[in-house]
């Protein structure tokens, strides 16, 4: 499998703090990736920079680029603008409209409505997405829409798309991701990797490994 | 995202508000009622649809991207200077279509005469006001120029300035001097370059497109490096 998304060394630094230092993480064709780290360990401003939303200050990225439509990339509901209309929204990003929601602004909506619209946004677009970057993407989702998600993403993974999902919401992460990296204060501390046809205790390994990064974070 | 989403995704989030669509509408019945009354002099119209423009080009960008509204088109790119130039030409659209209006009904009741809109000095201080205006909002919020520009009409009239940069651009000669009296004012206040009935020097006219692609490169470079960490998260 040949690396869709890979970022070698990469920091960055906002004023005297460190968001990241020395980073390397890749995701091939066909994979999921988890991350998991607690606030503040620097999960967002991996994404954003694999998006290259943000330079990062040493390393190298290595994403295509997005001018063919080929990376899709969702940090929340918070990232919606509040004030253009739902209809509108769905509209142009070539969505089905949702006459439930008639003129009603997307701040007016419930923030699980408002994460689901986002992500409906970013994943139901036509065409394939070489790279998916999805920050905390079942936050506020309800049972369904969560089953809808993480079906989307194993969707997109057989399609042959290279996934990295940051998640507190370890039960979801654990049903869909191929590995899992753990952040702690800019670094990444840990890495699990599943068999692929074991889907037994991924939970409870990835929540033993979480509390063995945090310990190993605050060294 | 694909290139072809930046005008759709642009034009809904830069959407003028209802009060400047408003104000434009008026300005054109405006216009088009001193062609009847008075078709010699529109530059009421033309100076007001300045102030105008101020605020409706100044559409802000480093809020908005902090916000992440705009990470659906700019993710993946390598380069954001198509953006940035789709920014600047769908900010400053509006003002430009209600300026190209007023000049031709200028033209319908001038009979014959060239509209004022359409003269490279009309022109120029129109270009260089709507480039300054985006440029000077793409680091803040909307309307920021706007109101900074209004601050600074206000300031110069209460303090007497305005008249003094009045006088200084309709009175400078066409010598190297007279350029530097007349360049001043026409950068400091541009609505000055179309209320004065004398033409400025030709060099004044090429200072403030000069001036006016500086601006717009300015703000192209500041889109183009701007590190869009989100705003009130982790």
């Amino acid at each position: 499998m040949n690396a869709r998304c890979a970022l070698v060394g990469v920091s960055k630094q906002y004023g005297s703090h460190w968001a990241l230092r020395d980073v390397t993480l890749t995701a091939t064709s066909g994979e999921i990736v988890g991350l998991v780290g607690p606030n503040g360990a620097g999960k967002t401003t991996l994404l954003r920079i694999a998006a290259r939303l943000i330079t990062e200050q040493a390393g190298a990225v290595d994403v295509p680029s997005s001018e063919d439509g080929k990376v899709r990339y969702f940090a929340g509901e918070r990232a919606l603008p509040a004030d253009v209309r739902v209809r509108r929204w769905r509209r142009l990003w070539t969505l089905d409209a949702d006459e439930s929601a008639g003129r009603k602004r997307i701040g007016t909506l419930s923030r699980g409505l408002r994460q689901r619209l986002g992500l409906e946004t970013v994943l139901a677009q036509p065409g394939s997405a070489a790279v998916v970057l999805l920050d905390e993407p079942w936050e506020g989702l309800d049972p369904d829409a969560s089953a809808w998600l993480s079906h989307e993403l194993l969707a997109m993974r057989a399609a042959g798309a290279a996934a990295i999902v940051s998640s507190h919401r370890i039960h979801d992460l654990a049903a869909i991701c191929d590995r899992c990296l753990f952040m702690n204060l800019g670094r990444v501390v840990r890495h699990v990797e599943f068999e692929p046809a074991v889907m037994a205790n991924r939970a409870a390994i990835l929540l033993e490994a979480f509390e063995h990064a945090r310990t190993e974070g605050a060294r | 995202m694909t290139r072809r989403m930046n005008v759709p995704v642009l034009a809904m989030l830069l959407r003028p508000s209802p009060a400047i669509v408003v104000m434009m509408i008026v300005l054109i019945a405006w216009a088009g009622y001193l062609t009847v009354i008075a078709p010699d002099d529109l530059r009421g119209p033309y100076i007001v649809l300045m102030l105008c423009q101020a605020f409706a080009a100044s559409t802000g960008y480093a809020i908005r991207a902090r916000r992440g509204h705009f990470d659906q088109v700019l993710a993946g790119r390598r380069s954001r200077v198509r953006f940035a130039l789709t920014h600047v030409s769908v900010s400053t659209l509006i003002g430009a279509a209600c300026w190209l209006i007023i000049s031709m009904v200028d033209a319908i009741g001038a009979g014959g005469r060239w509209p004022l809109g359409l003269t490279p000095r009309a022109l120029g201080s129109f270009v260089y006001l709507s480039s300054l205006a985006w440029a000077s909002s793409v680091p803040f919020s909307r309307y920021s120029a706007g109101v900074l520009w209004l601050i600074l009409a206000i300031a110069l009239a209460a303090s007497g300035r305005l008249l003094a940069l009045r006088n200084s651009y309709a009175l400078a000669a066409d010598t190297w001097t007279g350029v530097w009296q007349a360049a001043g004012p026409a950068l400091v206040f541009p609505p000055i370059v179309v209320g004065e009935p004398s033409g400025p020097p030709n060099i004044v006219i090429v200072l403030l497109f000069m001036a006016a692609a500086v601006a717009v490169a300015a703000g192209v470079a500041f889109i183009s490096v701007y590190d869009l960490a989100l705003e009130d998260r982790e």
